[in-house]
């Protein structure tokens, strides 16, 4: 039995078992359910994604030196960073923030009326790393001889646990997404059991008047197929519905859990992939009763 | 075309069917009678391939049971009609695509074939029960449809069990005198059946073989009937 036969039926197979069955019911079910995870995991899979894709763009080949001193020390300090950073390999360009801009960063977390002159706000350096990078290590050692008060920091510190607990949960959401369809194939092989004793007085009428086999499993396998693609479409439904309404920018500058554009389309396949996951193992297991049966 | 070599069937350690050896040939009439619960219906079920015996060989068609897949198991039932004693629907579909179900599994379905089975159906007193379902039907209108789906793709032998158990006399003639029709123009017929009077009634008409079945051992009746 190919897919091509499949799709165009077996002439009266279809009608051969009956319908109403509590078993096809619960398959429909359990795909919608199946189908909505589903969802969600990729959504949250792709969010993952752009997550360590934006980390990576807005942080690679940056760099922060904060000069804590105090009071004048502070611009001499500046200075000497300054020309420290200049005479170190592989720093493309160091520029010291202006406090109005400093404090334009600051305010979406203090507020306007903080009063940012009488704070004793340390000097910021923006560094731009050349492609190669240059050695932290060594940088931090000159550093604390020359500007004790100079705290570098290469966002790679915390770059690095971040970067690796994204990639776990990538790999987990993946996992997860493994199990569904895992899932989705065990409860297909349990209807495709259910349904076959459900229906043995099919069978042995079927069997009576010589249908083979294949022709037995197509009738069984064309349903529960069906209705696992049907309940799929809902449950992707739902599962979209829910997620459109989810606020398309992220809170604190996380990505959205909502798909974005094109990223929409990843859950299309789901419906189609629990199909074939549904006629695969339902017509292995119907084949496999079917021949224990005499 | 049928043959039961030293045939051996038990269950639960009772023996039904002990040494048994039968052969249906072009042109045979058998009847099968025994007491209830004597194997009437197990040979029967042998012989449509859909048992195995513990012991002995059965051959479809010449090929031994034991070596033929499921596909070929189905493709002998195909060059059988087969009646079993409690007859057997599917009870969603109408009667008219239940007859039509040695067809259906076949292939596609034309309108030759459904007029046949309208004349069938209207030769054995179903013509009006076409719609209905199987189980709105009385046990011998369900006989009769038994009986017309089996001789519908015109079977090369039949195999029929108490195929008239809940006839009236005069419809259970009628359908005898079908198989024994079917059994001149060569089709052999084995049929299960308790009515001695049917028996007797047969024996003008056609060279019939009586066959009886008691305590597993299977033996030719005498002149008696
Ligand atoms: N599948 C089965 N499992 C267990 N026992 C069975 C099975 N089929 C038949 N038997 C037993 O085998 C014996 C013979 O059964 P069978 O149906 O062949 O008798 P029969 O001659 O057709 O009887 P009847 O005239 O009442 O139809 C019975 O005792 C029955 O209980
Ligand atoms: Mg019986």
């Amino acid at each position: 039995m190919s897919l091509a036969d499949f799709l165009r039926g077996a002439p009266g197979a279809g009608r051969v078992v009956p319908s109403a069955g509590l078993t096809t019911r619960l398959v429909a079910f359990g795909t919608a359910a199946m189908a909505f995870l589903a969802v969600f995991a990729i959504a949250l899979a792709v969010m993952l994604i752009r997550l360590g894709d934006s980390w990576q763009v807005d942080l690679a080949g940056t760099a922060t030196l904060r000069i804590t001193s105090a009071g004048e020390a502070r611009e001499a300090d500046t200075e000497t960073a300054m020309e420290v950073l200049r005479t170190t390999p592989g720093i493309e360009t160091a520029r010291v923030v202006p406090p109005l801009e400093q404090q334009a960063l600051l305010e979406p977390w203090f507020g306007k009326d903080m009063p940012f002159d009488t704070l004793p706000l340390p000097r910021l350096i923006e560094i731009e790393t050349t492609p190669e990078g240059f050695d932290a290590r060594a940088l931090g050692l000159r550093l604390a001889g020359e500007v004790p008060a100079a705290r570098l920091d290469d966002h790679d510190r915390w770059r690095a646990p971040l970067a690796r607990a994204q990639a776990r949960m990538t790999g987990l959401t993946l996992a997860a997404l493994a199990l569904i369809a895992g899932t989705l194939a065990a409860v297909k092989a349990l209807a495709a059991r259910a349904a076959l004793a459900e229906n043995a007085q099919v069978i042995d009428v079927l069997r009576l008047v010589g249908a083979r086999d294949t022709w037995i499993a197509r009738a069984f396998v064309r349903r529960i197929t069906l209705q696992a693609a049907a309940g799929a479409v809902l449950g992707v439904a739902a599962a979209a519905a829910l997620l459109a309404l989810i606020p398309g920018t992220g809170a604190a500058g996380l990505p959205a859990l909502r798909p974005q554009g094109l990223a929409w389309a990843m859950v299309l396949p789901v419906p189609v992939l629990a199909a074939a996951v549904a006629w695969f193992t339902t017509r292995r297991s119907a084949l496999r009763l079917l021949k224990g049966r005499p | 075309m049928i043959d039961l070599s030293q045939v051996t069937v038990g269950f639960g350690g009772r023996m039904v069917l002990a040494d048994v050896t039968f052969s249906l040939q072009p042109g045979d009439f058998f009847f099968l009678t025994g007491p209830s619960g004597a194997g009437k219906t197990t040979l029967l079920r042998l012989c449509a391939g859909a048992m195995t015996p513990a012991e002995g060989e059965v051959r479809l068609f010449g090929r031994p049971l034991s070596e033929m897949t499921s596909d070929a198991r189905a493709g002998a039932r195909r060059r059988m009609g087969i009646v079993y004693q409690d007859t057997q629907f599917l009870d969603h579909l109408p009667l008219e695509e239940n007859i039509l179900l040695p067809f259906t599994v076949r292939g596609p379905v034309d309108a030759e074939m459904r007029a046949q089975a309208q004349d069938l159906m209207t030769w054995v007193g179903l013509g009006g029960h076409r719609a209905a379902l199987p189980p709105t039907l009385s046990g011998g209108e369900r006989q009769r449809a038994a009986l017309a789906r089996a001789l519908l793709p015109a079977p090369e032998l039949v195999l029929a069990d108490e195929p008239t158990g809940n006839l009236d006399w005069e419809m259970s003639l009628k359908l005898l005198t079908l198989l024994i029709e079917l059994n001149r123009l060569g089709t052999p017929v084995l049929m299960a059946t308790h009515d001695l009077a049917l028996i007797r009634a047969a024996k003008p008409m056609v060279n019939a073989r009586v066959l009886r079945l008691k305590d597993g051992k299977l033996t030719q009746a005498g002149a008696a009937l």
